[in-house]
């Protein structure tokens, strides 16, 4: 790390405070500041840049040239609320098992035994929802 | 003070670099997609601009700038003009986690490439790539057309079931450099590739990439000849330029994270670090190109039947499998 040749006697509460990590956060917090510099011209120069005119045909949404019809925001098939539901349940899950994959050689076969009935239970539960056609899209074949 | 004033200059530096890099790596990725795709499809795609097409990029970030950018009368206005730069911004965040390169030595000191050597790296990576679901479903959803709405749905569900897949298929790599920091796990794959100590999760991480990317075989959110364009179908000019940033930005983050967790990262005999890094992105960007080239569009309920009846189950054995074998070795 860089500031491992900060001279002590020159900079003692600077070094503290800027530890290796220290440096890593300011570049961390350059590189964002850059990030957003760049993306919020590119929206400026996306708002100020170009020609504009208004009509009320261009202000209708697009639908291959035929006129809009009914509302634009329709009620949408149940099976991806049902999505964004179970991705909720496993996605957390999910976190568990990687909290436990960092330490799983200290944990030996107790923790792995533990994970184990975790992740089978999960695998219960999945073809629990497969079974009753929660992860079926389109008409149910029975 | 000199000394911190050198090392905030060397960092600025290596953040324009890397900035720079990836920004006109997008813009040439772009090119190369269309270029190669022509090759494939015996046409020779781009080449009016400049020698060989290469100004190609340039011509249509001209274009992108000038045209008209158009808001639908009932359009949810801000969530609408911002939308595409989450989509841009969770993208360029990203790399701030990856290293590209093994400690260079510069004026005496260690220089690492990286940005920021966070020892949650992988858990950031995927906040953001969770993040990014947003930009995809709030600019669906702002644009008030049933077009946009449907490919944002689409999306949505399609990005967050295989982040799922993503998320197990991640956990053998975890489990091989018992560390979240990146730079860890590229140093864990000194002597053999992920690739090779985990084909399976290597298998599952390279699908779900191509399904989080919204890329052919799974590019059904923008599936031209029943959604027009999807969620981007009400957006013109640098806006819209913003989305298509964003997605290649985006497919060299994913490269790069293929590369560091599976690839063995900046390792590599002969050529100097960060060159194999560039030619390991590379060949997986070819590598997707490719497949786009060559692979017909799935249907939408057999994408979500594989990535939750296959890659999931098939995720979670792999998890067991795996811990048995590692600690039955010791």
């Amino acid at each position: 790390m860089a500031s491992e040749n900060i001279s002590t006697e020159q900079l003692a509460g600077l070094d503290a405070l800027m530890s290796p990590l220290g440096w890593d956060l300011v570049a961390f917090a350059l590189y964002v500041g850059l990030a957003c510099t760049i993306v919020g011209s590119l929206l400026l120069a996306a708002r100020f840049l170009g020609h504009r005119t208004r009509s009320p045909l261009k202000g209708q949404p697009y639908e291959c040239g035929v006129e809009p019809s009914g509302p634009a925001r329709p009620g949408y098939p149940v099976p991806f609320y049902l999505t964004a539901i179970f991705f909720v349940v496993f996605d957390v899950e999910v976190a568990f098992i990687a909290s436990w994959a960092v330490a799983y050689d200290l944990l030996g076969w107790q923790g792995l035994a533990q994970i184990a009935f975790f992740i089978i239970t999960l695998l219960i539960a999945l073809f629990y929802l497969w079974r009753r056609g929660a992860l079926d899209w389109g008409p149910q074949r029975r | 003070m000199n000394d911190v004033l050198l090392t905030i200059i060397l960092i600025v530096i290596k953040l324009g670099l890397v900035l720079g890099t990836v920004l006109s790596l997008a813009a040439y990725m772009v090119l190369a997609e269309r270029k190669v795709l022509a090759r494939m499809q015996m046409r020779h795609g781009p080449n009016r601009v400049g020698p060989f097409g290469l100004l190609q990029p340039l011509a249509d970030l001209i274009k992108l700038l000038c045209k008209e950018d158009l808001i639908p009368e009932r359009a949810d206005r801000w969530v609408f003009m911002l939308a595409p730069a989450i989509s841009v911004g969770t993208a360029l965040l990203a790399f701030a986690v990856i290293p590209f390169g093994a400690p260079l030595q510069i004026f005496g000191r260690t220089i690492e490439l990286v940005i920021c050597d966070l020892n949650i790296g992988l858990l950031y990576l995927f906040a953001l790539s969770s993040l990014a679901v947003y930009g995809v479903a709030l600019g669906g959803w702002a644009s008030q057309s049933k077009f946009a709405l449907l490919g944002g749905l689409r999306a949505m569900a399609q990005m967050i079931s295989y982040e799922l897949a993503l998320g197990l298929a991640i956990v053998p790599v975890v489990m091989a450099s018992k560390s979240f920091s990146l730079t860890a796990i590229v140093a864990s794959q000194q002597s053999l590739p992920n690739a090779l100590r985990h084909p399976l999760a290597f298998l599952i991480f390279v699908i779900a990439i191509m399904a989080e990317s919204k890329r052919t075989p799974f590019d059904m959110p923008e599936a031209e000849n029943e959604l027009v364009a999807g969620y981007h179908t009400e957006y013109s000019g640098m806006r819209f330029g913003m989305f298509f940033v964003g997605e290649y930005v985006n497919l060299i983050v994913l490269g790069s994270m293929l590369t560091v967790l599976f690839l063995g990262g900046w390792h590599g005999p002969f050529l100097p670090s960060v060159g194999w890094f560039l030619i390991k992105i590379l060949a997986v960007a070819f590598f997707f190109i490719w497949v786009r080239g060559t692979v017909p569009r799935l249907r939408y309920d057999q994408l979500m039947a594989f990535g939750w009846k296959i890659l999931v189950p098939l995720g979670l054995l792999n998890i067991l499998v795996t811990a048995v074998w590692l600690l039955w070795r010791g």
